[in-house]
């Protein structure tokens, strides 16, 4: 499941969104891999992921989070998956991760030239990529691209279109706070890869925009 | 999913989290579309929708095929029997480092039929693995929707799974560089005939020579695709890395 890629937006929107997930690969590195997975999981939630999700134990930041019912929860093939706001914070993690060589593997979605940076930084060779070529076929059935900007952070398609529209127009009209909106809409995403500061800005755009037409 | 009636009180709160318009209100009721559910499971989430009377639940018969289609390619959180993996995926690059699934000089492809957003019936899956059936394709083995081929060489799926809806499966395996013009010339054309979206991807390696700088990949310009800004990119932390 590619469901970091595809995030929808003008470019300049990503510039503080890094989807993160590490895991192991099944039947390979997996056996035995719970108490490393659990120490991936300590390392990046000690810095401060602006979300975070968890398959298993259903629930994201964004519901109150139980750190430690998590990390008790893993298993050997418990993925690591959460969304950092902040460059520098990734650096970090991945640097930690580097001198404390856990084995497991660690994907980054975000600005190719940031992600190759990073790397840079912590000292790490990139192996693969993942290339998001674009979305095709019936495209008059999509939403509206103010909306996709939104839907598409949860890959998994459990945010609805009629949510972010209702969000959309609340914030518009000043009946709830981007950050309010926000906080609304990163629920649907168990995975905790939505990210909720990309989605304030967003909001908080579009509102500006709305009172610049009206005035 | 289903409604307790006796329980709902029609207020419509769960109507606008559907990510498929499933639920309406009917006579103070709501009422959810059976054709249309693909039993994701979002509207009965108390902790997202916070129904005040918890009356939307899980269908008991979700897990019985050929129903359970759906909730295996819709809900992230269901563990697929076969791949033992949750949602619709597999591990793709996310573990390339350690498994090489996509090596130097070969193209990892994910067709997402059905994403984003929209949903996609195995109709038009169907579509799109019977034209690449001229090709010598091996389907990723943990991708579910290998489970449903009829007819793997020619790309049929099974009469009920053509029978589903879901909110995406992903046609996914790997190719010799060399066909990577040809396979996207004939995803390119079944787009034209398919009644709903996919997403496409492009797996690859990084280069020796500069490991730092992105793959490029020069047919793109042939169908006028380009790469999105922002992608997705395994660092290399695996272990053991595997040798090639």
């Amino acid at each position: 499941m590619s469901h970091t890629l595809h995030r929808f937006g003008p470019e300049e929107t990503f510039q503080n969104d890094f989807p993160f997930i590490s895991r192991p690969a099944m039947k390979i590195n997996s056996d035995g891999a719970a108490p490393k997975m659990r120490r991936v999981m300590e390392i990046a939630l000690d810095h401060e992921p602006v979300n975070w999700g968890s398959l298993t134990t259903k629930q994201n930041l964004t519901m109150g989070f139980d750190r430690e019912e998590l990390l008790n929860k893993t298993e050997d093939n418990s993925p690591a998956m959460g969304c950092f706001d902040d460059r520098d914070k990734v650096v970090a993690v991945l640097k930690q991760l580097k001198e404390e060589d856990l084995g497991m593997s660690v994907v980054i979605t975000g600005l190719r030239d940031k992600v190759e940076e990073m790397c840079h930084e912590a000292g790490l060779t990139p192996h693969s990529a993942d290339l998001a070529l674009g979305i095709f076929g019936a495209t008059e059935l999509l939403p509206e691209d103010e909306t996709l900007c939104f839907t598409t952070m949860c890959g998994h398609a459990m945010l609805s279109a009629g949510l972010v529209r209702q969000i959309r127009k609340a914030v518009r009209e000043g009946r709830m706070t981007p950050e309010e909106g926000a906080k609304i809409l990163a629920k649907p995403c168990y995975c905790g890869i939505f990210n909720q500061t990309r989605a304030a800005m967003l909001l908080e755009q579009e509102k500006e925009a709305n009172q610049k037409n009206e005035e | 999913m289903l409604v307790h009636e006796d329980l709902c009180v029609g207020c419509g709160l769960c109507v606008k989290y559907c990510p498929v318009g499933a639920i309406t209100i009917v006579d103070r009721k709501a009422h959810i579309d059976q054709d249309k559910c693909l039993e994701c499971g979002t509207c009965g989430r108390q902790r997202i929708v916070k129904c005040p009377r918890g009356a939307l639940y899980e269908n008991p018969g979700v897990y019985t095929y050929p129903r359970s289609i759906r909730k295996f390619f819709s809900d992230p959180m269901a563990y697929h029997p076969e791949t033992k993996v949750p949602g619709r995926g597999t591990e793709e690059v996310k573990t390339n480092d350690v498994t090489g699934r996509v090596k130097r000089g070969e193209y990892g492809i994910a067709i997402e039929m059905g994403r984003p957003t929209v949903g996609a019936s195995y109709v038009d899956v169907e579509k799109m693995t019977m034209a690449l059936s001229k090709f010598n394709i091996e389907y990723e083995a943990k991708n579910p929707v290998k489970t449903l081929f009829l007819d793997e060489k020619k790309g049929t799926l099974k009469e009920e799974a053509k029978q589903q809806s879901v909110i995406s499966g992903i046609i996914e395996f790997t190719i010799p560089a060399e066909e990577l013009e040809a396979v996207l010339e004939t995803i390119m054309e079944t787009a034209k005939t398919i009644d709903t979206v996919f997403s496409l991807d492009l797996i690859c390696r990084f280069s020796d020579e500069d490991p730092y700088k992105m793959p490029e990949v020069p047919v793109l310009e042939k169908f006028g695709l380009a790469p999105r800004p922002n992608n997705k990119i395994n660092l290399g932390m695996g272990r053991p890395l595997v040798e090639e």
